[in-house]
């Protein structure tokens, strides 16, 4: 056994630099000396107060507060006055109620499902009927409910309120002056000459309906489409294909053998929780796909690859000529479809045994084997790899399927715009979404041409840069506070309807009619148009449904159109009889199924798409693929996976996401790689200068082992500053104006200079390491089969491994069976549930679905970038990312980690005050009554998974967290809360809001544990007490003593089950913890482990299942599955 | 060497010990009384915006709980019912009984405004403790058990503690609170002539397998 550490988190880890084994050794870093590990920016805070003047007002506001504890407080219970009647008997009080919506996306809407407490929407799943997210979400998703409820949307004035030049006014005022505009526009001289509209990319069937209204009245009013986040190679690159602008979509369950270039099909890459269901239903034991990835960056997706090679994007498409080469000329033979047509030639040779072993796995796999390249590839590159695709007979066999693009796809885009404005032709300017005086091509100089158009309107849900450069200034509503429509990736039309009234949007108090608007709060898309268009539906009555001349009439026309998109799609006319009831069956289900779509957008038939060869040969052979080196550096722009494209740049609950990949925190970096920092000199957090032909930056860098050399990454969104209201710090660099339309995706030739500067990054890549020398990650090659843990095979002994007979055994039964060690806890595990669950490593790509899924489910605070650096995070589950190998070419393994609820915890034998204990169904408890705040049981805890509420972050702002109490803004009481209003209104019910000074940690959803045991429970007594009738299993026999209860022949539908012994137990699948529930690769399995039919008990008796730490004796509930490799033995 | 203390501090030193512990002793005793939730909130009996007497409806005209209280068998709260329940029989349009009383003058005005009666809560749990009226109701644990006889009383008060150990008592040992779901919102119920409360009791706790839990993970997440 060498002395290297196997598995790093970090180049210091892998150095075994004395700051890290420092560290390592802490609970909290720095803590001895809280005041040292804060740096200078902390102690030259000027004191606010002194002592006499802070003892009185603390004495005070105590008196004071004592006085209040005195009192009784007064509660109301507001009832309805009368129930709405679409809630009678679907409603009930105290439950949550599910509504199935979808959050709209450029690429393709993501079907969801919102829970809902009393009208207040809460957390975001997926739809399970939907085959875009069978039940999972993303972190965006899951972080959507944050931005719906942001006190900087609904909170402040700014954002909330339409404002004209920073001037606060009412949507009355903004009405007339848009009626105004309408009237002048729908003038027969002007036909909206003049009129131009600035939208991000909306797949919505019903704003297409607008949109043709307002090309039918105002011919000549302008639409134009800009997403950030740029599709246009992908579609480009099918036209020089197939001959048609084409969308690409893969379906990875039929795939043996994937090629990935540049590609992050698994993370931010549109669609990506389809092809993560399909890559992982082909990544199991018995059926491995081997995957191989090429890419400059690391991704997400290149932590899942068998094979990684690392190039700039320039040498990815040389490559992949190199590739075509390799099987045109050695694998002609097995090729479905040899391409006489296309030449290839390559000017330089690259390591040839990438490419030919890659090209004979291929061909070996021709018809069920990819070629993925990502968005950021130019047009050629897509073409080629369409060619070779085709090829191998993939597109035959349906591995790659093709669409015609949504029709926004042809729309004008911003280039065009600026030209117009330019040319003096844009008088009135709309912007819908997006931001893009921060992120258009820095080239279009976006916010000074802005100022050339008249009259600027903006429809944004933030006040933000580009509401700053505009007139006017209108709250758009979120998508979950009105109606609409989008369309999935698949074409499939998904609704979009409202889970509550856009907030703040009461009614005037002091309007004389009901007539009057509300004079604030968000306002939908189609409200808008319909309004500005005076929109009315073709043909229709005046009298019945007239022009959009008011709000409410908009508000209306609004929900027609939706309602005449899902006729349009269904072929159900509005007026047919059945209508109504297919229209709340498509509200019901969120999304109209494809076989009852008439207008769908299928997937091109093979026998449609002929490949011009040609062409592509004839485009391939003017690409230019100059390497990039020391002095023209290639700098590569990704969307970040914390913000996208700058959309959730608002939502600290992103901001503080730590990166899948750095770990960064509140911040993005300029990722290089360790030996291109070695020759400039470079060590994470140094500041150095960017400079391309267009534009210069300063950014500070990032040193990320296994990045392409002499090329740069720079992940854009971050806007430069921090707009978060009270968040001290962050905000990470603005990357956009290097970002030019002619190099959207990578720009050559760039410079690099350090400048000497060093930035405050903040990573937590080292936070809660685990001591070196144990076994932590195991990866199994599965052609070797064999174990290769952190230790090699030398600890065998410990621990049963893969591929060995000597199964773990299932943690509960050991734990029955008594276990001698097992002293300290007298208490059996008696319960008919005995929880568990099983991370499949393998499955698991570090996306962070679940952080945020946990933040939103647990009511889990932001602590801010400062605390973070302190360790002082407060997520409940952290996903641990390790290196292994050299820092070079090193792979990645991500690892989840939550409490992991030992059957023998070492925190509950040290809690002094029993705050820690256990319950018989062996969840690990923390009492947060009982808790003290000793930290004795995180300091005893060895996989650092307890989190401490340093401060009072449910009840302050950040950038209040060490105010005084009487000197906070908003109140000098004790007792008084100044968590905004609307956040208060996302906490999720059913789970406490903790407070300072109090340690908390991964409870295993107990709240729904509970609520589903008490599901189980009163159905089972409600069918035997005959009150429900079930299908009865009267064969059953109990093993244990008799009870008046029934065995159900589907335990699904009765809603409980029975176990041998004849208790009440929640059938498998009835219950999910909310981060095994976000998953968008099932990596984590939730469940009963006693129930032997439960899909967590079958994983527990894999092969290969092993305990974290479980040489400690903690005997964790939580146990993994190794990370697998299926490496091509050839290279 | 002068003494430094008098020969009488000895007394007072003395006097000072007893008068303190007996102060202690009357403080402990005065917070064991006065503070526990025995004292602070048994006996709480809020005036209603709305004089309604469960007396009269529960007890003399003999509505079922589940008549207004809709949805406790299905759901962790026992909901307040909407003023469209109580219009059923007081809407001077339709059933009119006592459509015109003053006393309902603001239950009218909630109906026909669609503003609600805010209700004045009487049993409140600490924030941090999760009760779910379903499972009990639907085990058998009567209403009357926590809420005492309600259907005589005219307004509404607060009968038992609701306090951790009070909860715990019954946890503990549910049989003796336990009868026929059917019986549940039967508050006047008494055991059939022969048999004992704990005798059927102790039967349904085997039907209904009632383990009623006493960790914590069961009341507080």
């Amino acid at each position: 056994m060498s002395d290297e550490v196997k598995h790093w988190r970090s180049l210091e880890h892998r150095a075994s630099t004395p700051e890290f084994s420092a560290a390592a050794r802490e609970e909290f870093p720095g803590f001895e000396n809280v005041y040292e590990g804060l740096g200078e920016a902390e102690i030259t805070e000027e004191p606010t107060l002194d002592r006499r003047k802070f003892l009185a007002a603390s004495t005070a506001a105590l008196g004071l507060a004592g006085l209040a504890g005195c009192r009784r407080p007064d509660l109301k219970i507001v009832p309805f006055s009368a129930i709405p009647d679409e809630q009678i008997g679907q409603v009930v009080l105290g439950k949550p109620a599910f509504y199935a919506t979808c959050l709209p996306r450029a690429g393709g809407a993501l079907p969801i499902l919102v829970e809902s407490h009393e009208g207040r929407p809460t957390k975001i799943e997926g739809n399970p009927a939907h085959l875009a997210s069978r039940g999972s979400t993303d972190a965006f998703a899951q972080a959507a409910i944050f931005d719906m409820y942001s006190p900087d949307r609904v909170m402040a004035e700014k954002s909330s309120c339409v404002s004209e030049k920073g001037v606060p006014r009412k949507w009355d005022d903004f009405d007339r002056f848009l009626r105004s505009e309408s009237a002048r526009f729908l003038k027969e001289e002007l036909k909206g000459k003049g009129l131009y509209i600035l939208a991000e990319e909306m797949n919505s069937p019903s704003v297409r309906l607008i949109r043709q209204h307002v090309k039918s009245v105002l011919p000549e009013a302008r639409w134009h489409t800009y997403e950030p986040v740029d599709m246009n190679e992908v579609r480009r690159g099918a036209e020089l294909a197939f001959g048609s602008k084409l969308t690409v979509r893969y379906n990875l369950d039929r795939a043996g053998r994937i090629l990935a270039l540049d590609s992050d099909f698994l993370g931010l890459d549109t669609d990506q929780i389809h092809h993560s269901h399909g890559f992982m239903a082909r990544r199991k034991p018995e059926a491995m796909n081997r995957f191989y990835a090429v890419e400059s960056n690391y991704s997400i997706t290149g932590t899942m690859a068998d094979h990684r090679l690392r190039l700039p994007p320039s040498q990815v498409g040389f490559w992949l000529v190199m590739l075509g080469i390799e099987l045109l000329a050695n694998h002609r033979g097995r090729l479905k479809h040899p391409l006489e047509g296309l030449k290839l030639s390559a000017a330089a040779a690259v390591d040839p045994r990438w490419v030919q072993v890659v090209a004979k796995d291929l061909a070996d796999h021709a018809g069920s084997s990819a070629i993925i390249v990502g968005p950021r590839q130019p047009a050629v590159v897509h073409a080629l790899a369409h060619a070779l695709n085709s090829a191998l007979g993939n597109i035959e066999a349906g591995v790659v399927e093709f669409r015609d693009p949504t029709p926004e796809a042809n729309d004008r885009t911003i280039g065009d715009l600026v030209k117009d404005i330019d040319g003096g032709k844009v008088e009135t300017l709309l912007v819908i979404g997006g931001n893009p005086v921060i992120n258009a091509p820095a080239d279009l100089k976006f916010k000074a041409t802005l100022q050339k158009v008249s009259k600027r309107i903006r429809l944004g849900l933030f006040f933000d840069h580009t509401s700053e450069a505009c007139d006017w200034h209108l709250p758009l509503a979120h998508s979950l506070e009105g109606w609409g429509d989008a369309e999935a990736a698949d074409g499939t039309l998904c609704c979009i309807q409202p889970l509550i009234a856009p907030l703040n949007g009461e009614p005037a108090t002091d309007s004389m009619s009901d007539e009057m608007a509300p004079p604030r709060g968000g306002r939908t898309v189609l409200e808008v148009l319909a309004l500005l268009t005076q929109f009315a539906f073709p043909g229709s009555d005046p009298k019945t449904s007239p022009p959009a001349a008011s709000y409410f009439i908009a508000k209306a026309q609004a929900y027609e159109l939706v309602r005449k998109a899902f006729s349009d799609r269904s072929g159900i006319a509005l007026t047919d009889t059945t209508f109504e009831r297919e229209f709340s069956r498509y509200k019901q289900l969120g999304f109209l199924p494809a076989d009852k779509d008439k207008a769908i957008r299928k997937a091109k038939p093979v026998a449609e798409l002929k490949l011009a060869a040609a062409s592509i040969a004839a485009t391939l052979a003017k690409a230019e693929f100059k390497p990039p080196s020391k002095d023209a550096l290639e700098l590569a722009f990704a969307p970040s996976y914390s913000v996208y494209d700058g959309r959730f740049t608002m939502n600290p609950w992103l901001q503080e996401l730590p990166d899948p990949i750095t770990k960064l925190v509140w911040d993005n970096a300029a990722i290089i790689s360790p030996k291109s920092a070695a020759e400039f000199n470079l060590a994470t957090g140094d500041i150095v200068q960017l400079t391309s032909l267009a534009n210069s930056i300063e950014i500070a860098v990032y040193v990320l082992p296994g990045h392409a050399d002499w090329c740069i990454t720079l992940p854009f969104g971050h806007s430069g500053d921090m707009r978060i209201a009270h968040v001290p710090d962050g905000g990470g660099t603005n990357v956009f104006p290097l970002r030019t339309s002619q190099f959207m995706h990578s720009v050559a030739g760039c410079t690099l200079t350090k400048t000497g500067g060093r930035a405050d990054l903040v990573t937590t890549q080292e936070h809660g390491v685990i001591p070196d020398g144990r076994d932590i990650i195991r990866e199994v090659d599965t052609n070797r089969d064999e174990v290769r843990s952190e230790n090699g095979d030398e600890r065998k002994g410990f621990q049963a491994g893969y591929g060995n007979p000597r199964q773990q055994r299932s943690p509960v039964r050991d734990k029955q069976e008594r276990f001698p060690l097992d002293l300290a806890r007298p208490e059996l595990l008696d319960s008919q549930f005995q929880w568990g669950m099983v991370i499949d490593l393998n499955s698991c790509t570090g996306c962070s679905a679940c952080l945020i899924a946990c933040q939103a489910e647990n009511n889990i605070p932001v602590v801010g970038k400062q605390e973070v650096k302190r360790n002082r995070e407060l997520h409940w589950i952290r996903i641990d990312r390790y290196f292994t190998g050299g820092t070079d070419e090193p792979r990645i393994v991500a690892q989840p980690l939550a409490c992991v609820h030992c059957e023998q915890a070492p925190c509950e034998e040290v809690c002094p005050v029993n705050a820690a204990v256990h319950s018989p169904e062996g969840l690990n408890l923390q009492v947060y009554n009982r808790c003290i705040g000793t930290r004795y049981c995180a300091n005893a805890c060895p996989y650092k998974v307890r989190r401490f509420n340093w401060f009072d972050f449910n009840k302050r702002q950040l950038d209040e967290l060490r105010t005084p109490t009487p000197f906070a803004s908003g109140g000098a009481s004790l007792t008084h809360n100044l968590m905004p209003e609307s956040l208060k209104m996302q906490k999720n019910p059913d789970v406490t809001v903790r407070m300072r000074g109090v340690m908390e940690k991964c409870t295993y959803c107990v709240q729904r544990l509970e609520k589903a045991k008490f599901g189980a429970k009163i159905a089972a007594t409600e069918v035997a007490q005959g009150r429900k009738a079930i299908a009865a299993d009267d064969a059953f026999k109990s093993a244990g003593p008799a009870s008046a209860y029934r065995k159900p022949k589907d335990p699904r539908a009765a809603g409980y089950d029975l176990d041998p012994q004849g208790r009440v137990i929640v059938p498998d699948g009835m219950v999910n913890a909310a981060c095994a529930e976000a998953c968008p690769t099932q990596a984590i399995t939730f469940g009963n482990v006693l129930d032997s039919t439960s899909r967590v008990a079958k994983l527990k008796e894999r092969q290969g299942e092993y305990l974290l730490l479980g040489e400690l004796n903690t005997k964790p509930r939580t146990s993994y599955l190794p990370r697998l490799r299926n490496p091509n033995p050839e290279l | 060497m002068p003494a430094i203390f008098s020969r009488r501090i000895d007394g007072q030193v003395c006097q000072a010990a007893v008068g303190l512990l007996t102060a202690s002793g009357l403080f402990v005793i005065g917070w064991y009384y006065y503070a526990l939730p025995s004292y602070t909130r048994v006996g709480y009996q809020p005036e209603q915006p709305i004089s309604f007497s469960h007396e009269l409806h529960a007890g003399r005209i003999g509505l079922d709980c589940t008549y207004c209280h809709t949805q406790v068998f299905d759901s962790p709260h026992a909901n307040v019912p909407s003023a469209q329940t109580c219009m059923n029989c007081h809407n001077p349009q339709k059933a009119n009984v006592k459509g015109n009383s003053p006393l309902l003058a603001s239950v009218r005005e909630s109906f026909f405004t669609g503003k609600p009666i805010a209700w004045r809560r009487v049993h409140k749990l600490p924030e941090y403790a999760y009760f779910n009226h379903a499972v009990h109701v639907n085990k058998g644990v009567s209403c009357v058990e926590c809420h005492g006889k309600v259907n005589e009383m005219r307004v509404v008060r607060e009968d038992q503690p609701l306090s951790m150990g009070w909860c715990l008592k019954c946890h503990d040992d549910p049989a003796k609170s336990l009868r026929p779901v059917s019986e549940v919102t039967n508050l006047n119920w008494l055991p059939p002539q022969g048999t004992s409360k704990e005798e059927i009791g102790s039967e349904i706790k085997k039907d209904l397998q009632v383990n009623a839990p006493n960790n914590c993970q069961a009341c507080h997440r």
